[in-house]
């Protein structure tokens, strides 16, 4: 399998944990779970990247998307991302700005920013 | 210049069905030819990124005009570690100015680009550098996006867009992995051709 989803509640917050490759054969899964969870009423999203092994421009495109529907429904969506070469392409993309991104699920859910 | 400007014969040729599912079959591909090839291990990431991005430009825009030809891919590896992605779709063309190619990528892919795609077409400004501009994102414009982002954090309306939005982003990525690029009209028919190149080591 390309791409692993799996979502697990902790703290109020629903954590999808994403692992595999997010590009652009997989991302239509990813945009799906996003889209699913949100607007069934899990609101308070953390999307753990950690086990990420590449992530294309597809899957920028649908993480911009989501936080752009949890906000439009009053909800919040964060990241967790530990690795420095996925990092990278939020920066150069500059959506490290718009983002709010943890460096540990911990973290995320002790963050107000996570609503 | 660029990686466009060598002539000589392609030494691997792919040719992939235009769908999403072999854009991995090119990545994977590219990272077995440039470590072949003698590309230093660091840039391998850069190499999977950037064919991957370009594969994924190509495929959608073979979607998005109803394109069944294959995306061909060739890889060289005289002097330099060379990769073209030739599409097939349908381009601004005309301008054969590597800058005003790159514009055209953009710009004339989403003024040009079929009925199926008006809602894509229409959110694109939401996260298109180029509002206010004259169209086009040069891949100088890079830094902008996050600009733009940090000005209107209500970017495009969800789940619509998303390829625009991969589209625009996909340009940010290769334009800043990618120090040899070049974008050029592909040389017989419609298409476009992105030329990228890595050097070699010794």
């Amino acid at each position: 399998v390309d791409l692993t989803l799996n979502t697990r509640t902790q703290a109020d917050h629903t954590v999808l944990e994403v692992a595999g490759e997010v590009d652009v054969y997989t991302a239509p899964g990813l945009r799906d779970r996003v889209s699913d969870l949100l607007d069934g009423g899990q609101r308070r999203l953390v999307i753990d990247l950690g086990g990420v092994e590449f992530l294309d421009s597809t899957g920028l495109g649908v993480l911009v998307a989501g936080l752009n529907r949890a906000r439009e429904i009053g909800g919040s969506l964060s990241l967790v991302c530990p690795q420095e070469r996925v990092l990278k392409l939020f920066r150069i993309t500059g959506l490290d700005e718009v983002f709010t991104v943890h460096g540990t699920v911990d973290e995320a859910l002790a963050s107000p920013a996570a609503g | 210049m660029g990686g466009s400007g060598e002539d000589a014969a392609p030494t691997v040729v792919l040719r992939l069905p235009a769908s999403p599912a072999h854009v991995r079959t090119a990545r994977l591909v590219a990272a077995a030819m440039a470590r072949r090839s003698g590309v230093d291990e660091g840039l391998l990431d850069e190499v999977r990124l950037a064919v991957g991005e370009a594969c994924a430009r190509a495929v959608r825009q073979h979607e998005r005009y109803g394109v069944h030809e294959p995306v061909t891919v060739e890889f060289g590896d005289r002097g330099s570690f060379s990769v073209a992605v030739i599409d097939r779709a349908p381009s601004a063309g005309g301008d054969r100015q590597p800058a005003a190619a790159r514009s055209g990528l953009v710009a004339g892919e989403s003024a040009e680009a079929g009925d199926g795609d008006l809602a894509e077409v229409s959110l694109m400004p939401s996260l298109d550098p180029t509002v206010g501009r004259p169209p086009g994102v040069a891949v100088a414009d890079v830094p902008d996006i996050g600009g733009q982002a940090r000005r209107r954090p209500d970017l495009a309306a969800p789940w619509r867009g998303l390829n625009a939005t991969a589209d625009s982003l996909g340009l940010a990525l290769l334009g800043a992995v990618v120090q040899d690029l070049a974008v050029t009209p592909a040389a017989a028919g419609a298409g476009t051709r992105v030329a990228m190149s890595w050097p070699l080591e010794g």
